[in-house]
Parts: structure tokens; C-alpha cells; sequence
């Protein structure tokens, strides 16, 4: 589906606080998160991450669970927020045990149902 | 011997509202110790399933009288996949820690599926405890598999958290766009 033909007003509500009485409660914004965003591991990616996840979750809700669309429209955003990761977890020499643990993981939706014991 | 832990359970909750809670469980007030949360990968399969690779740190998750063989650090790093079906309302997560193996692997299995009343959805969890640690092997896994069973009631209670807070929003977008 073409980017930006979100009919106005829909989507982004839940996120951005509409009540205010509590922080708890709707889905914090940016600026409602106060203590209880979703930090990243790096901090200088925290406020990346914010924007991908809130564009993330309009598009899971409103879009791909609705079968609407296949492919995550939030790309632009991916793209800011994953390339600060990754230069984190170099830095932080991450990275290396992070891929190796990959490997050795189920980590194809086969093995994950094998795994689990919910094969049919 | 390696330790298991089963349960089931069903929430009263849309699979919508479950698997956004579950993508968005972190932070809550019931899990203080978890300190970041990171998405390293994303994308939707052949078969139109959304699969997920994310990273999350969580404070103090290992024994104590392990202290000696972590160099001083009890955080665990923890990689999670999951794998989101909207036509059939399946979510498959897995989750391990990728640190410490030697000494503890906890690897956590759910199966989510919506009911089709279209109002609940039922959940499976089986979580394996394996230790390669000579002498410690037992000690270990019980440890680790009893602080699990004593966390569990509030992983799960902070995720119900994450679902009234995400319907309450929801109910306010309806309100507010109407």
C-alpha cells in the first residue's frame, strides 16, 4: 500500500496521549513517556527507536494485522534507528556474540514449532 | 536433568490487543529490571508473517552465588523472535538469554492464538532451563527455574497492564474520532 493515504485522524490517536490524567494512561508519546519510554540500549538511539516503534505500531494495527499491507511502511525511520544500533553494538563490541548466537538459535518459524513442540 | 515449566492461559483480549501488548510489554511497572529493549530485525515473510528479532537487556537475572564465574556483571542479555500469522492468529515467540550459556540458557516458548468468539485468545508457554556447568548443573537450573515460577504471575500481570492501558487508548480514539 502507497505511503501516506492513511485517512486523516485515524491511527496515531492511541498513541499520542488523549487522556491526561495519568501517565499510564493511553500509550505514551514522546513527550508523556516520562519515566516510562522504551529506552534503547543506546541512549543517542532512544529517541529513533521512539519514532520507528510509534510508526511501527500504527502500521501493526492498523494496516498488516488488518491485511491491508505486507510490507512495513516505516522504512524511512528503520533505517535511522537500526543504523545508530548497529554502530552501538560495534562500539560496545556487542555484535560479535549477538551473531553468534544467532546461529545456534531457532530462529526459522520451523524450528521455532519444532522447538515448541506445536507441530501438528 | 534439564528443568521445564508449563503453563496455559486465556485472556480476555482480542489477538490484536495481546500481540500489540506483547511487541509492547516493556516498560511496565512489573518489570523494573528490565533496562532496554531493541529491534534488530523485521520484516514480513513468503507467507505474509511478520517476524521479529529483538534485543532486550534485564538487570540481576542470574544467582547470585554465580558472581564468582560472571566477572562481576548479573545482567542477561536477551535475544527474541517472534512470528506473527494475522491469517490464522498464531503468534510463535522465542526467547533466550545469549550471555552466560555455560551457566544458565533459559529458553522461553509461547504459542498465542485468537479464539474465535474474536474476544480471547489462549496462550502456551513452555520454558527450558539447561545448565553445562559441572557441579553447579542442578543447583542452577532449580535456582533459575524457581525465580522464574515466582516471576511469572508478574510478567504476566504486566502484560495485562500493557493490554487495559492499549484498550482504554483505543476506546479514547473511538471517542475522540467520532
Amino acid at each position: 500500500m502507497a505511503k501516506g493515504n492513511r485517512p486523516k485522524g485515524e491511527g496515531k490517536s492511541f498513541l499520542i496521549g488523549v487522556c491526561k490524567s495519568s501517565i499510564y494512561c493511553s500509550y505514551p508519546s514522546l513527550q508523556d513517556m516520562g519515566n516510562i519510554m522504551s529506552v534503547s540500549f543506546a541512549p543517542e538511539c532512544t529517541e529513533a527507536k521512539t519514532k520507528y516503534d510509534d510508526c511501527f505500531n500504527v502500521w501493526y494495527t492498523e494496516k498488516f494485522l488488518k491485511g491491508k499491507s505486507l510490507e512495513n511502511e516505516c522504512v524511512e525511520l528503520w533505517d535511522d534507528y537500526i543504523t545508530c544500533v548497529n554502530t552501538a553494538l560495534a562500539t560496545k563490541s556487542i555484535k560479535p556474540i549477538l551473531d553468534k548466537s544467532r546461529e545456534d538459535q531457532p530462529f526459522t518459524s520451523e524450528e521455532i514449532r519444532k522447538s515448541a513442540g506445536t507441530d501438528k | 536433568m534439564v528443568q521445564v515449566f508449563e503453563n496455559s492461559h486465556t485472556f480476555s483480549h482480542d489477538f490484536k490487543t495481546v500481540t500489540f501488548a506483547y511487541l509492547n510489554r516493556y516498560p511496565n511497572p512489573y518489570a523494573s529490571h528490565v533496562l532496554s529493549q531493541d529491534t534488530l530485525e523485521t520484516f514480513v515473510d513468503a507467507d505474509g508473517c511478520l517476524q521479529t528479532t529483538k534485543f532486550i537487556i534485564k538487570r540481576g537475572r542470574l544467582p547470585k552465588f554465580m558472581m564468582p564465574f560472571l566477572g562481576g556483571s548479573l545482567d542477561s542479555w536477551i535475544i527474541e523472535k517472534t512470528y506473527i500469522n494475522p491469517k490464522t492468529e498464531t503468534m510463535l515467540t522465542y526467547t533466550s538469554n545469549v550471555d552466560h550459556r555455560k551457566f544458565i540458557r533459559v529458553e522461553e516458548f509461547l504459542r498465542y492464538t485468537g479464539n474465535k468468539d474474536g474476544e480471547t485468545t489462549n496462550v502456551v508457554s513452555k520454558v527450558k532451563f539447561s545448565s553445562n556447568l559441572i557441579g553447579f548443573k542442578q543447583r542452577i537450573e532449580d535456582w533459575s527455574r524457581n525465580k522464574f515460577s515466582k516471576n511469572f504471575s508478574n510478567s504476566r500481570e504486566g502484560l495485562k497492564f500493557v493490554m487495559n492501558r492499549f484498550k482504554e487508548s483505543s476506546s479514547w480514539k473511538q471517542v475522540s474520532s467520532a
